[in-house]
């Protein structure tokens, strides 16, 4: 039957009350394969997408990496790796007897001609034996140095291919942050990946994109009018984004000291959850309708001021300190990272978004490892009310606070005034909850489960985009710069279990404001 | 904590009635699938014609085994105190939140607080088990869906979504959609064993056979019955096509589930569609006389599982499909049971 034919096709059995969205055949190739994220996340994902049944009907998966192994041990580590990380548990055996089937392992260097080759013949056979049909997802689970390389050798081999002849075939690249470590390099990594890639082959995974409470952040500001009439510098004080962690940096010290928190968690993560609560509605819930509107975000953030950056901009490096009433060792002390480490593993900020419905509003994040506490949360502090009505009752009314909590304890709630009963009682703060533990039982899947389907689906709404990363990148590169320049005084300056350095209190107090306490 | 009770929130309210104490059981069953996940306010109707007089009678139990996650209300009423219960039942209705309808009986049937009850509801569930006559209910169901107001869902209906949606999968493109066109038999195994809950076995395997009639525009020609095997003459444009609903134990399925679906073309090729054993996925055969093509696997979404029940039943709406089907089922002279 002719494409003509196959484009005018109207299939009866399709129902226009349902949607259908299965994930495409295809092989996916894991390179970096004996990594940890291989091990915590990928094969857990595609394990328990197999017990969901959204695996692809056809589907084969291929670890690539320079250690020496067979199928059976890729296929026993990962047994080990499923057993303890999968989110559905206990392992069922019959479905790892299947799903270990379809497991296999190439081992090559990322730069060896042969590897490549020899992949490519691999890739093959298993297409003819799983009819997967030539479509191929490569996720690059290793270093960013390695993404130039390896996406260059898959191209010279044949194995990406050009996007004229994926009207038969397709090819998608997944790549894990950082994209880059400053907007320099972001523009070259840009730059070397397209020059092999197009956009659309392009996946730029941020798993908070995944998670089922970020996604909810779309349907909750755009399905409730109530909520979106107030939304903007009329009636809101401020936004607080906080993504607090109360773990160390455990083995990622050699990563870590090359990162630190900026280019870690709020370059990317943060960015994401800011354009999310800042955006416009977007026209359609097309992935590019969605990510337009996230860029102007990104495009209208005020830049910081050089002069006043050590104001606004605040890094802290924890100390000894304690966590949970246990005793822990400070940033220094960590394996793999220097005893004179000027390294953040906090970073607190002001920033402005001057559109229309944000001037004067500020954003202030803050993010930190060693805080008391694991909590990621935005909190949305309206203006107060004009305050004449109570004041015979010396009534002091609290502010109303929306608070969309990631994780953990994933909710919503808000908080208002209400008068205590009684005849010539104060007024009470109080709090309207969501918990979706409460309301729903079902367990959501994992972040990293539902950007696989996705890609293989082909839909890249919760990817960035190489827009969004580079305006980012924009914004942060010359507070890196100036850091690089300028080291910190007196590191570390907070105490372990504590909520940052005291500067970072300073920040938003100057600001009149407070964080909130989680 | 422990010791502490924990309330958890509502999603919707749940109002189910029945008359047949046979029933009871088995509604009560299918809102466990349910509140184990979705709490939800139940208000469960029980009509017991085996009161004389008047009798009406409330009770609050909360759900056996899901402690304090959600209540239910109980009413027993006798028949002439059944008009009460759309009076009664309003206080305890939570405001706000959906109020789905379950109705444990034929919907066709005359019933004096049908009519009350769905004007709380927004979304009416009805069970065509409770039909004797299938034509007579396909009949009078058309007629209804043309005057309701409300969503409305066949529980049966909503069954066969995972098939339904195997099949679409299946025959996706146009060039396998063209098999279908080619159709001689189909044949349709389910299951069949001794269930006190559910006696007319064949409905989800009638249903399904309907579907594909109602899509692909079968013109009904006969119909024959062999103990419980029901074959079904259609032609399939030009040709002469024979369903087959045949019947057959499989103890670890539920009543009437289906579990093959077996095509055969003209041309000798042979579609089969088999329910895994781990039912969460359908596996796919294509062959022909020469040759066997390697056999995928699909994902099967079955309503037994709390989400996908609640999705089938309560959130999706029935689609014009389902009104195809009735008007195919309302053509053919269907035993009574």
């Amino acid at each position: 039957m002719d494409k003509g034919m196959e484009s005018q096709f109207v299939n009866p059995l399709i129902e226009d009350t349902r949607q259908y969205k299965t994930a495409d055949s295809c092989i996916m190739v894991i390179f970096g394969a004996t990594g940890d994220l291989t091990a915590r996340k990928l094969v857990p994902a595609l394990y328990n997408l197999a017990i969901e049944g959204q695996l692809p009907a056809h589907f084969a998966c291929v670890g690539f990496a320079r250690r020496d192994k067979t199928h059976d041990d890729f296929r026993q580590e990962m047994h080990n790796a499923v057993n303890e990380h999968s989110r559905i548990q206990p392992v069922d055996p019959n479905i790892w007897q299947t799903f270990s089937e379809q497991l296999f392992y190439h081992r090559s260097e990322f730069d060896n001609d042969d590897g490549y080759k020899e992949l490519n013949e691999f890739l093959k056979q298993l297409d003819a034996q799983f009819g997967t049909k030539g479509n191929r997802v490569y996720y690059l689970s290793t270093q960013p140095s390695f993404f130039s390389n390896v996406i260059e050798n898959l191209k010279q081999h044949h194995l990406i291919y050009d996007t004229n002849q994926e009207s038969e075939k397709w090819s998608r690249v997944i790549i894990e942050k950082p994209f880059g470590h400053d907007l320099n390099s972001a523009i070259a990594l840009q730059n070397e990946i397209t020059t092999y890639l197009d956009e659309s082959q392009i996946y730029r995974i941020d798993h908070y994109l995944g998670k089922e409470t970020v996604q909810n952040l779309l349907v909750f500001r755009f399905s409730n009018p109530i909520f979106e009439s107030v939304w903007n510098n009329r009636n809101i004080d401020h936004v607080q984004i906080t993504v607090s962690e109360d773990i160390g940096i455990g083995t990622r010290g050699r990563f870590f000291e090359e990162a630190g928190m900026l280019r870690d968690i709020v370059q990317n993560h943060m960015m994401q959850l800011l354009s999310l609560v800042a955006m416009e509605p977007p026209v359609s819930l097309k992935a590019n309708a969605i990510r337009d509107e996230k860029v102007k975000v990104m495009e209208s953030l005020r830049p910081f001021s050089r002069k006043k950056l050590d104001e606004v901009v605040i890094r802290g490096q924890y100390g000894p300190g304690y966590i949970d009433g246990v005793q822990v060792k400070g940033y220094q002390q960590e394996e793999n990272v220097s005893r004179a480490s000027q390294v953040e593993t906090f970073v607190a900020l002001e920033l402005f978004i001057d559109n229309w419905r944000w001037t004067g509003v500020p954003f202030y994040l803050r993010a930190g490892k060693r805080l008391p506490k694991r909590a990621t949360e935005i909190s949305i502090a309206f203006k107060d009310a004009p305050g004449f009505l109570f004041e015979t009752q010396n009534a002091k009314i609290d502010s109303n606070v929306m608070v969309i909590r990631i994780q953990p304890d994933e909710g919503i709630s808000l908080k208002m005034n209400c008068k205590v009963p009684g005849v010539g009682s104060p007024i009470q703060p109080v709090k309207m909850n969501f918990l979706y533990s409460s309301y729903f039982g079902a367990i959501s899947p994992e972040a990293y489960e539902r950007l696989i389907c996705d890609c293989m689906s082909g839909d890249s709404t919760l990817f960035a985009r190489d827009d969004e990363v580079l305006a980012s990148w924009r914004q942060f590169t010359p507070v890196l710069e100036y850091w690089e320049s300028t080291p910190p005084k007196g590191f570390p300056n907070y105490q372990a279990g504590t909520w940052g350095p005291q500067d970072a209190d300073a920040l938003i107090a100057a600001g009149r404001r407070q964080w909130r306490l989680i | 904590m422990e010791g502490l009770e924990t309330i958890k929130g509502y999603l919707f309210n749940l109002i189910i009635y029945t008359d047949q104490k046979r029933r009871s059981a088995y509604f009560h069953n299918l809102v466990h699938t349910f509140i184990e996940k979705y709490p939800c306010r139940v208000i469960f109707i029980q009509g017991d014609e085996t009161f004389k007089g008047d009798h009406l009678e409330t009770c609050r139990v909360n759900p056996t085994g899901i402690g304090n996650t959600c209540d239910q209300l109980t009413i027993t009423a006798s028949p002439s105190q059944l008009a009460c219960v759309p009076v009664v039942i309003l206080p305890h209705l939570v405001p706000d939140l959906p109020i789905y309808l379950v109705w444990g009986q034929n919907p066709t049937s005359e019933n004096p607080i049908l009519t009350q009850l769905q004007k709380l509801s927004s979304r009416l569930v009805y069970d065509s088990e409770c039909a004797n006559n299938l034509q007579d209910f396909s009949k009078k169901m058309l007629s209804m869906i043309e005057r309701i107001k409300i969503d409305y869902m066949d529980v049966d209906w909503a069954e066969i979504s995972g098939w339904r949606n195997v099949i679409t999968q299946t025959f996706h493109s146009a060039e396998k959609f063209s098999l279908l066109k080619r159709c001689k038999h189909l044949l349709i195994k389910f299951n069949k064993i001794d269930d006190q809950f559910i006696t007319h076995f064949a409905t989800q395997a009638t249903y399904l056979q309907g579907w594909l009639a109602g899509q692909l525009e079968w013109k009904y020609q006969s119909i024959e019955y062999n103990d419980d095997t029901i074959t079904i003459h259609y032609k399939n444009g030009e040709i002469d096509l024979e369903v087959v609903l045949q019947p057959q134990e499989r103890s670890t399925l539920i009543q009437g589930k289906i579990f093959e679906v077996d095509w055969n073309t003209i041309d000798n090729l042979s579609v089969t569609l088999s329910l895994a054993e781990i039912q969460s996925k359908v596996m796919v055969y294509f062959s022909t006389p020469e040759q066997c093509n390697l056999p995928f696997s699909l994902p099967f979404s079955d309503i037994q599982k709390g989400l996908n029940a609640m999705k089938e039943i309560f959130y999706f709406r029935a689609s014009d499909h389902y009104y195809n089907m009735l008007r195919v089922l309302s053509t053919i002279p269907w035993k009574q049971n």
